[in-house]
C-alpha cells in the first residue's frame, strides 16, 4: 500500500503541481516496529513496512513533509487520528518542534495530555491512552522553504 | 488355653475420586484482540499559512476531505494479520487413582489468537520418575465451548478414536473452528492396569497443533493444514491476513515457541491402599470385677468366667492412598459373652470419619441388649466398624472384651 500511495502521490504531484503554488507536500506512512534485543540486553528498534502486523505489535504512523514552495510555511498544524484498533503509546507523539495536544472527542477539542479529561456520568476523570482519538501538532516555528521533516506517533495494535 | 477365632471381614475401596466434567472456575479474560483481516485505515490533515494567508488543507482523506482541501495520496491502510496463539494447561495436573481403573486427566486449550483456529491433538510419552507405566488404551474426548459461557456441560463431546501414546502430531482428528478467546476441554482417559504398583506414575503430555480454520482461504485444503511457520511468500500490507505465530513454549521436550504447537503434562499417579489385618486374643484376668475396665493380670488363663480381649489390628501400609469406605465386621464365638468394644490406635489418628459416608464416623456398632450379648456364633455378638477411613501409614485397633462362659 505504501508503494501505491507513493505512486498516487507522484502522479498527483506531476499532474497538479502547477495548481499548488506553495508546493507543501505531505506523505503518511504506516510502519511496524521490529524490536531486536542483543546478547547484552540492549533494545534496538527499527521500523519496516507494516506487512506483518498482529495484535500486540507496535505500529508507527509517520508523516513526512516537505516545503517545496518559495515561502516559509507558518502556523503549521497537523492532525492525525488514532485508529480505534490502536492504543497510543504515551509520549510517542512528543517532539520539541511542536506543541502536542490530544483529543478524546474525534478532534472537536484538543488539550495537553495532562489536562485531557473525559466525563463519565457527570464525573470528570483523566483520559486513558485508549480514549485518545486524535493528536494535533502545532509548530512553534515556521517551516522554511526547502525544509523537510517528519512527525510520528506509535501505538500498540489491540 | 483355647483360642476362639472367627472370620473377620474387611472391605476397603481405594480413594478414587470421580473427575468433574466442568471446568474449574478460573477467571475469564475476554479476548479483545483486533480480528484478523481487519483493515486499519488512517488519515491526516495539515493546515498552514503563507504570509498570514491560510492555505488549503492538505490531507490524504480522499473520501471526506475538508472543503477546498488539497488531497495528496490516499489513506494509509494495513491488514491485521492472524496471530496464531494458543495455550494448553493441565487442569488436574496430578491425578491419584487406584490400579485397575480408568483415570481421566483434564486439559484446557485456550485460543489466544485473533481469529478462528482449528486444532489437532497428539499424546507424547515423556515419563519422568522412578517407577513409571503407560496407561493403555488412552482416548481423548474434546468439548468446544462454542457459546463461550465457560460451561462445557452444555457442549457435545467429540471422541477421538483410541490414540496411541507417542502418535505423531497431526495424525489425529482436527477439531472444528474454535473462535478467538474460546476454550476447549479435553478429557484424556487412560486405563490403569490392575497390576500397576503403588506410587507408579504415568506422565501424559497433550500437544495441541494449530490448524487452519475451515473458513480461511489462503491455505484451505481438504484437511486443514498445520500452521507451524509464519505464512511464506511475499507479505502484503493489505489484502488477506497472513499467519504470524505467537505461541509460547509449553513443554520444552515436545515443542517450542512460535511453532504452532503448545503442550501441557498431566500425571496419573497410582495410589493403592495396602491393608493388613490381624486378630489376637489374650486373657485379662481369671476373676473379673468389671471386665470392661479390668487391668491385665500376668499369666491369666482363659478359664470359664475369665475376662478376655480380642484385638483386631488393621494397618494401611500403602505409600499415599487412604483406604476409604472401610467396613470391618467381627462375630464373637458362642463360647463367650460380649462385654464391650472400643476403638484404639498406636499411630496418630487411627480410624477416621469417611467424608463420603453420611454422618460423623467412624461408627462402631456393638451389642447393647442382654440377648445380643449372649453369643451364638452367628447372629448375636456382632461388632461392626463402618463410616471409616484409614490413612497411609496408620493403624486402627478394635478392642473387644468378653467373658468366657
Amino acid at each position: 500500500m505504501i508503494r501505491h500511495s507513493i505512486l498516487a502521490l507522484s502522479m498527483l504531484t506531476c499532474l497538479s503541481a502547477p495548481a499548488l503554488a506553495e508546493g507543501f507536500t505531505a506523505l503518511q506512512l504506516v510502519e511496524r516496529a521490529v524490536v531486536n534485543v542483543d546478547d547484552s540486553g540492549n533494545r534496538d528498534v527499527t521500523f519496516e513496512a507494516a506487512e506483518e502486523v498482529a495484535p500486540g505489535d507496535e505500529v508507527r504512523y509517520r508523516l513526512a513533509y516537505s516545503n517545496d514552495g518559495a515561502e516559509p510555511a507558518e502556523n503549521v498544524r497537523l492532525v492525525m487520528p488514532v485508529p480505534a484498533q490502536l492504543k497510543l503509546i504515551e509520549g510517542s507523539a512528543q517532539t520539541p518542534a511542536a506543541d502536542v495536544t490530544y483529543s478524546v472527542d474525534n478532534g472537536e477539542t484538543f488539550a495537553r495530555r495532562g489536562n485531557l479529561t473525559v466525563s463519565v456520568d457527570g464525573i470528570e476523570r483523566p483520559a486513558t491512552a485508549e480514549e485518545i482519538t486524535h493528536i494535533r501538532w502545532t509548530f512553534s516555528e515556521a517551516i522554511a522553504a526547502g525544509a523537510t521533516g517528519d512527525l510520528s506517533y506509535r501505538g500498540v495494535l489491540q | 488355653m483355647k483360642l476362639f477365632t472367627k472370620a473377620t471381614a474387611i472391605k476397603a475401596l481405594g480413594a478414587a475420586s470421580a473427575s468433574a466434567l466442568l471446568a474449574s472456575g478460573s477467571a475469564y479474560a475476554s479476548n479483545t484482540l483486533t480480528e484478523a483481516g481487519t483493515s486499519v485505515s488512517n488519515t491526516f490533515t495539515l493546515d498552514y499559512d503563507v504570509g498570514a494567508i491560510s492555505q488549503p488543507t492538505i490531507t490524504n482523506d480522499n473520501v471526506t476531505p475538508p472543503v477546498g482541501a488539497d488531497v495528496q495520496g490516499t489513506p494509509t491502510l494495513f491488514t491485521v494479520d492472524r496471530k496464531v496463539d494458543h495455550a494448553v494447561t493441565a487442569t488436574n495436573s496430578v491425578l491419584s487413582t487406584p490400579p485397575g481403573a480408568n483415570a481421566t486427566l483434564t486439559f484446557e486449550l485456550l485460543n489466544e489468537g485473533n481469529d478462528n483456529q482449528a486444532y489437532s491433538f497428539s499424546i507424547a510419552d515423556l515419563d519422568n520418575g522412578a517407577n513409571t507405566f503407560d496407561a493403555s488404551p488412552v482416548s481423548i474426548v474434546y468439548y468446544i465451548d462454542t457459546d463461550d459461557d465457560l460451561d462445557f456441560g452444555d457442549e457435545t463431546g467429540v471422541t477421538i478414536t483410541t490414540t496411541t501414546i507417542g502418535a505423531a502430531a497431526g495424525a489425529a482428528v482436527v477439531t472444528g473452528d474454535v473462535p478467538k478467546g474460546v476454550r476447549v476441554l479435553l478429557e484424556v482417559t487412560g486405563t490403569v492396569d490392575a497390576a500397576i504398583g503403588d506410587a507408579d506414575t504415568d506422565d501424559i503430555t497433550i500437544i495441541a497443533e494449530a490448524r487452519d480454520p475451515g473458513a480461511w482461504i489462503i491455505e484451505a485444503s481438504a484437511t486443514p493444514a498445520a500452521v507451524t511457520t509464519d505464512s511464506g511468500g511475499a507479505n502484503t500490507i493489505t489484502g488477506l491476513a497472513q499467519n504470524v505465530l505467537a505461541d509460547d513454549t509449553g513443554v520444552a521436550a515436545s515443542e517450542g515457541a512460535t511453532d504452532g504447537l503448545h503442550a501441557a503434562t498431566g500425571v496419573i499417579a497410582v495410589a493403592s491402599p495396602d491393608l493388613n489385618a490381624t486378630k489376637s486374643v489374650s486373657a485379662i484376668t481369671e476373676t473379673p470385677v468389671d471386665c470392661e475396665t479390668d487391668a491385665v493380670v500376668a499369666d491369666a488363663k482363659a478359664i470359664p468366667g475369665a475376662c478376655i480381649e480380642y484385638v483386631i489390628t488393621v494397618t494401611n501400609t500403602g505409600a499415599t492412598a487412604t483406604a476409604s469406605n472401610l467396613v470391618i465386621e467381627d462375630i464373637l464365638p458362642a463360647e463367650v459373652t460380649f462385654v464391650s468394644a472400643t476403638l484404639d490406635t498406636t499411630t496418630a489418628t487411627g480410624f477416621a470419619d469417611d467424608g463420603a459416608v453420611l454422618g460423623a464416623g467412624p461408627t462402631l456398632d456393638a451389642p447393647t441388649t442382654p440377648a445380643n450379648r449372649d453369643c451364638n456364633g452367628t447372629t448375636t455378638c456382632v461388632v461392626q466398624l463402618s463410616d471409616a477411613v484409614l490413612a497411609a501409614g496408620e493403624d486402627g485397633l478394635i478392642r473387644i472384651r468378653a467373658e468366657v462362659r
